[in-house]
């Protein structure tokens, strides 16, 4: 009962907002931004900086509002512009390295992730995963891109994707089973 | 667990999340909404501007183009036709093609200047045409001076002719016969004031410089003198001859 109203007041906003209307795009705003903040932080370890490309994307958001065709949701059009906005950062900033780094290779099956573990907690075994391994998987994992897009992106082959993804679980499970042993002080597997 | 379902696990968490933005960020956004607004405006102005300035630079070097495009097609035609009217009205009957022509000395000038039947010329050899052409104007100019020169000449001759035959008969009716000598003494001071009227224009009161030089040459030019003295003489002989005819 209540989404289609919410969609209805979403499209109305989305016609004043392309008309300039700053009202409209201040709703539009309040309505995304906790979200779209959020998107950005899983890139960027800096809050104030995920604040700052989630500014930029914003921009980009209302200046290019024609653009929209409604023939997706308007979130998942928000959403590649924050994550595009958050690649940009870390290229500006030359953060990303698609480097490889040593795993311990006796790990081989995946813990289960701890339902109490907070999001919080994730994000920080996130933040702590090197630049290239980081925004692979959560490019992957978490916004639901394939490899070839990945790849387009990230200027890189879709290989390089595919090992990255595969290291940055590998070493997230790492860093889980340690946060575990930390917690609980026994293996969890 | 398999990797899907710990990415699965991971993605249900963070999506899950809001961090609610700083109060400074929709600010931030807010300026920055306005501030190109005032950008494309004057990009839009600027633009307009530089395309105003484009068209009129191209109209410029167009029109320099066009111009100097259509005096080098025919410079020297142009100019050439400028002086010719100047110099000579008979150029304009020439150009006119005018079928009648009056006198002797624009018969002579058509004749001059009268066009080859239609073959291309080139430009050069058109230039060098025009120049000849220049050159049988101011000559035919020369003949038409010398012919009124001429004329009047012969008219001030004929004029003393009449005076002297007046004089030779006054005289011969008070003594009665006229000497030779005395007919010479008259011819001489008529001689002279033929000269001297041809220097001196009494009607326009102006000195003929051509006349005043020729004078002084004729110091050296005996000829001229004797052809002036020879022409009044026979014109007196004959006058003479016609009275006496005339008498008997």
């Amino acid at each position: 009962m209540k989404v289609i109203p919410f969609f209805r007041n979403e499209k109305q906003l989305i016609k004043k907002a392309v008309k300039k209307d700053r009202e409209a795009q201040k709703a539009l705003y309040d309505l995304h931004a906790p979200k779209m903040l959020s998107i950005c932080r899983q890139y960027i370890s800096d809050l104030q900086k995920a604040e700052e490309a989630m500014c930029n994307g914003f921009l980009k958001v209302f200046k290019n509002l024609e653009q929209f065709r409604e023939e997706g949701s308007f979130e998942g059009w928000i959403r590649r512009i924050m994550v595009r906005e958050s690649i940009s950062y870390l290229r500006a900033e030359s953060k990303i390295q698609f480097s490889d780094y040593e795993l311990d290779k006796t790990t081989e099956s995946y813990n289960n992730v701890d339902s109490t573990l907070e999001a919080e907690h994730i994000q920080q075994l996130i933040d702590n995963l090197p630049e290239g391994y980081r925004v692979v998987f959560v490019m992957y994992a978490i916004e639901g891109y394939k490899h070839s897009e990945i790849a387009d992106i990230l200027n890189i082959n879709e290989g390089t994707s595919k090992s990255q993804l595969f290291k940055a679980r590998k070493m997230l499970q790492q860093k889980l089973i340690e946060s575990n042993n930390y917690q609980y002080g026994t293996d969890k597997v | 667990m398999a990797p899907i379902k710990f990415d699965e696990n991971i993605k249900e968490k963070l999506d899950a999340r809001r961090i609610k933005p700083s109060s400074q960020a929709w600010e931030r956004i807010e300026q920055e909404l306005e501030m190109p607004v005032k950008r494309s405006t004057n990009r839009k102005i600027i633009g307009w501007i530089a395309l105003a300035a484009c068209f009129a630079g191209i109209l410029i070097i167009a029109g320099s183009l066009f111009f100097r495009t259509e005096n080098s097609n025919e410079p020297a035609l142009v100019e050439t036709s400028k002086e010719l009217k100047e110099t000579a009205p008979i150029q304009r009957e020439k150009e006119n093609d005018l079928p009648e022509i009056e006198n002797k000395k624009e018969l002579l000038v058509q004749e001059e200047l009268k066009p080859k039947p239609t073959q291309f010329v080139e430009p050069q050899q058109e230039i060098l045409q025009n120049s000849e052409t220049e050159q049988k104007l101011a000559d035919a100019n020369q003949k038409e001076e010398v012919i009124e020169e001429n004329t009047d000449f012969k008219k001030s001759i004929d004029k003393k002719i009449d005076e002297l035959v007046a004089q030779v008969d006054s005289i011969e009716s008070k003594n009665k016969s006229v000497t030779d000598a005395e007919i010479d003494a008259l011819l001489a001071q008529a001689q002279k004031q033929v000269i001297t009227e041809r220097i001196f224009n009494e009607k326009t009161k102006r000195v003929d410089a051509n006349a005043l030089l020729m004078d002084v040459e004729a110091e050296l030019d005996r000829p001229l003198q004797e052809k002036v003295f020879e022409a009044l003489k026979d014109g007196f002989l004959k006058a003479r001859e016609a009275i006496a005819d005339r008498n008997n």
